[in-house]
């Protein structure tokens, strides 16, 4: 496990520091895989419907920077660390990767038929864990989002009466609705939810002022902070939303034939560097997993 | 039969001759309901014992409490922004036929604004009003405030929704309106002229009950897209309408299409009872006027 960075000023700058090598719209700006090579023992190994397609194909809605975006000089190509870690799995089986643009929601319960992974920085739960396999392959904490100066005086510890925006069906959510029963639970004042179906809307409302806070996975909220030159901050979110969990991709519930393969193929890059080396391009170093294991035990 | 002339002599054996009367046979006609009901039988069949659908699950959400709160809160933004829509409406028709050219051109800015702007754009604005403007008050022009409120008490998420939905139908009905108005021959106007009504007596009394006729079935057909168009207002964000409300059960059991019918169900059921209620409106007003078809003709 990677240290725990105590100190928020630190953490937050550290970041940001390295969130100033992710692109801006209009770059392209990819890492480098001309060196891989499709490792036989792993290639071999790939289910025949995906040998024959070609084709590994991951389903994301391409909204949350770093992560997964769109960008290039069309402004509809998907780049971002996700986007390179699917093109390195599917470098290594010998195929090509396609990151197909979907509905958040719509990714998990399609799993098998329309796509093959769900690539798009998923939090693992253990509810989600119920209806797909996870392969962990990042180890991130949160980080709300909100207005630089904080004008409405919001406080992670006790944000009662607050409003919140947030993307809906995400983990972050979750424990938005376990705070506000919380509050309810001690008598405060609800926290007053403003759902909304990609992140980016979320923290659009927060910098125009009609939400106080957002909470999301820490590299987007540090990326959007930078990105906002100035008008947004980013905050430290207490336990449990701010517990540090790991990401996984998702593959099908009933196919553990490719989840072992999607694991094994994550361990052999990270054995190599490769894996390490993508992290380091996009500046999410610390976001770094020791190992990739399958349906990993966690808490929440 | 003619009488008092002489009748044609019959034959022992001959009979008059019927002829044999039968209905005219349409072969066609059933062969293709036979091959229709294939059809419609193998789609029925491939929907039901197909186990994508998850029957059980739409059978279990079908009458959850967030779902039925959620059918309770779309009828009621609908009928509350068709009213406000109405009344705007009205009201549009009124300043554009006026004599006044100020009311004239403000009706006209209106329409183009409200027509000319998406839906979901006006809806986010609406969301977006507290912030834009976070005081509503009265004051002196330049001067100081006299009554003023904050613009959250005020225009709260269902506020915004029904703003939003409610003025941007208003100018599509306006037109509507203006062309059952339209559809009135003139002369009605000029007799009711000649015989000295008061405007406002004219239009209430001559022209409101004809144009209602042509207004009431693409009225109807306005609302019915406005109870779908109710799914919108997540831009505002407004989550309790039926569709939201879907949605995050969707979101939490990871099958999106029973939800989905369970949804659709719904939309389906109320837009049936809209569907009747319109049918009686529309026989009233086509009272002396519609042809009303009986057995045989």
């Amino acid at each position: 496990m990677k240290p725990f960075f105590p100190n928020r000023l630190k953490y937050t700058a550290a970041v940001v520091a390295a969130a100033m090598l992710a692109p801006a719209a209009g770059f392209t700006q990819a890492f480098d895989l001309s060196g891989l090579e499709a490792v036989p023992e792993l290639s071999d190994r790939v289910p025949e419907k995906i040998a024959t397609r070609g084709v590994l194909v991951g389903g994301s809605d391409n909204a949350y920077a770093p992560w997964e975006f769109l960008a290039g000089e069309d402004g509809q190509t998907p780049q971002g660390i996700d986007i390179d870690v699917g093109r390195a799995i599917a470098k290594i089986l010998g195929l090509e990767y396609e990151s197909r643009t979907a509905p958040f929601p719509s990714i998990l319960p399609a799993l098998g038929s329309k796509y093959d992974i769900g690539l798009n920085a998923f939090s693992i739960t253990n509810e989600r864990m119920k209806v797909v396999n996870f392969v962990s392959y990042s180890d991130t904490q949160g980080l709300w989002v909100i207005r630089a100066g904080n004008p409405t005086g919001f406080d992670p510890a006790d944000y009662c009466g607050a409003k919140v925006a947030i993307m809906s069906g995400t983990y972050y959510e979750k424990h938005l609705d376990l705070d506000n029963q919380a509050c309810l639970d001690a008598g405060k004042p609800a926290i007053r939810k403003l759902p909304f179906s990609v992140q980016t809307e979320a923290i659009t409302r927060v910098a125009a002022g009609g939400a106080d806070a957002t909470a999301t996975g820490g590299g987007t909220a540090a990326y959007a902070v930078k990105q906002a030159g100035g008008r947004l901050e980013n905050l430290e979110p207490v336990e449990p939303m701010g517990k540090r969990g790991l990401n996984g991709i998702a593959v099908a519930k009933d196919d553990m034939e490719l989840t072992r393969l999607i694991a094994d193929t994550l361990n052999h890059l990270i054995d190599e560097g490769v894996y390490a080396e993508i992290y380091e391009f996009w500046g999410v170093g610390h976001f770094l997993v020791d190992e990739s294991v399958i349906n990993p035990e966690v808490s929440n | 039969m003619v009488s008092g002339s002489e009748e044609a002599p019959r034959d022992e054996g001959q009979q008059v001759r019927l002829n044999e009367v039968v209905p005219r046979r349409h072969p066609g006609r059933w062969l293709a309901v036979v091959l229709l009901a294939v059809v419609v039988m193998q789609v029925l069949h491939g929907v039901i014992v197909n186990p994508n659908f998850h029957w059980d699950v739409f059978w279990q959400y079908l009458f959850a409490p967030t779902v039925i709160a959620g059918v309770g809160w779309t009828l009621a933004l609908t009928v509350i922004s068709m009213l406000v829509a109405i009344v705007c409406a009205g009201m549009l028709v009124l300043m554009r036929d006026s004599d006044n050219p100020i009311l004239r051109t403000v009706s006209w800015l209106w329409i183009w604004f409200f027509r000319g702007t998406p839906l979901y754009t006006q809806l986010l604005f609406w969301g977006l009003f507290a912030v834009l403007f976070p005081r509503l008050s009265i004051s002196v022009p330049f001067g100081p405030e006299i009554l003023g409120v904050p613009t959250d008490w005020v225009v709260t998420a269902g506020v915004a929704a029904i703003l939003g939905l409610g003025l941007c139908e208003s100018a599509y009905l306006a037109e509507i309106f203006r062309a059952g108005f339209r559809a009135i021959d003139r002369g009605q106007t000029e007799a009711a002229q000649a015989i000295g009504m008061s405007r406002g007596r004219i239009w209430w009394r001559i022209l409101l009950p004809q144009a209602l006729r042509t207004i009431i079935p693409p009225t109807g057909n306005e609302t019915i897209g406005m109870l779908k168009g109710t799914a919108l207002v997540l831009a505002v964000p407004f989550t309790l309408d039926l569709m939201f409300a879907t949605s995050a059960i969707a979101n939490r059991i990871y099958l999106p299409v029973p939800m989905l019918m369970v949804a659709a169900f719904w939309y389906l059921v109320i837009t049936s009872v809209m569907m009747i209620g319109q049918f009686y409106l529309e026989r009233h007003f086509g009272k002396g006027q519609d042809y009303v078809r009986t057995r045989h003709t």
